[in-house]
């Protein structure tokens, strides 16, 4: 095993800052969040229908609360699933 | 008064009688007016595919309210849509609180613009890439390639 050398640190540092994502909905501040746009909001939905984490998808935290309940609401009235099969 | 805007969404059965729809959405507007609420807008948006089954049908036919009212105006509609069997799913969403009827209608054309571009209108189905029509026998699942775990 060997003992952390001062290029591997900065390797992982590097590679981690260029995953920093920012936020779409930041980004562009026209789109707006809407349960009536399934078509958006699938975009951040798993194929299994799952909400995607914020650290995957990238969205800031103010967005991802409003994508959250889009999502659910968009799920209540079927224009997305709640669940779905493989 | 205090009046607030609401958007409601209901689904009834797809295999509902244009007369019997007619009548639904005739009561529920007159509710409103009786509430002293007052419709904005209201929407047929057609026959859909739904992303899951409600009471075994796979497809809903989708109608859009847009109105303001009193907040006690919405425990009547919902007492009425609860009371509609044939409708199987609402939403209602209060978009703004005390509002000023002059202003709300005045947004009225984007509102309904910005709807259009979602899609949200009349379709019967048709854009909605969905092959099979109406008999509810095999359930499309896309059958696919395995992936997480």
């Amino acid at each position: 095993m060997s003992r952390p050398n001062r290029a591997n640190v900065q390797a992982v540092m590097r590679a981690r800052r260029r995953r920093r994502k920012n936020c779409p909905f930041c980004a562009d501040q026209t789109v707006e969040i809407d349960y009536k746009d399934p078509k958006l909001l699938r975009r951040f939905i798993t194929e299994r229908g799952k909400i995607v984490p914020r650290r995957v998808s990238g969205v800031c935290a103010k967005h991802q609360r409003r994508l959250a309940t889009a999502i659910k609401r968009s799920r209540h009235i079927a224009f997305l699933p709640y669940l779905a099969t493989e | 008064m205090i009046r607030h805007e609401y958007e409601t969404i209901y689904v009834t059965r797809p295999d509902l009688e244009a007369e019997e729809q007619t009548r639904i959405d005739e009561r529920l507007q007159a509710t409103i007016s009786k509430g002293d609420g007052e419709v904005l807008s209201f929407d047929n948006w057609g026959r859909r595919k739904l992303a899951y089954p409600i009471r075994r049908h796979l497809q809903g036919t989708y109608q859009y309210l847009h109105f303001v009212g009193p907040a006690e105006l919405m425990l009547e509609i919902e007492r009425v849509m609860n009371l509609e069997d044939s409708l199987i799913r609402y939403i209602t969403v209060k978009l703004e609180e005390n509002i000023d009827l002059e202003e709300v209608r005045a947004g009225l054309d984007a509102a309904a613009e910005r709807r259009a571009r979602l899609g949200l209108v009349a379709s019967d189905d048709e854009d909605a890439s969905d092959d099979d029509s109406d008999d509810d026998s095999s359930d499309d699942d896309t059958d696919s390639k395995n992936k997480e775990d």
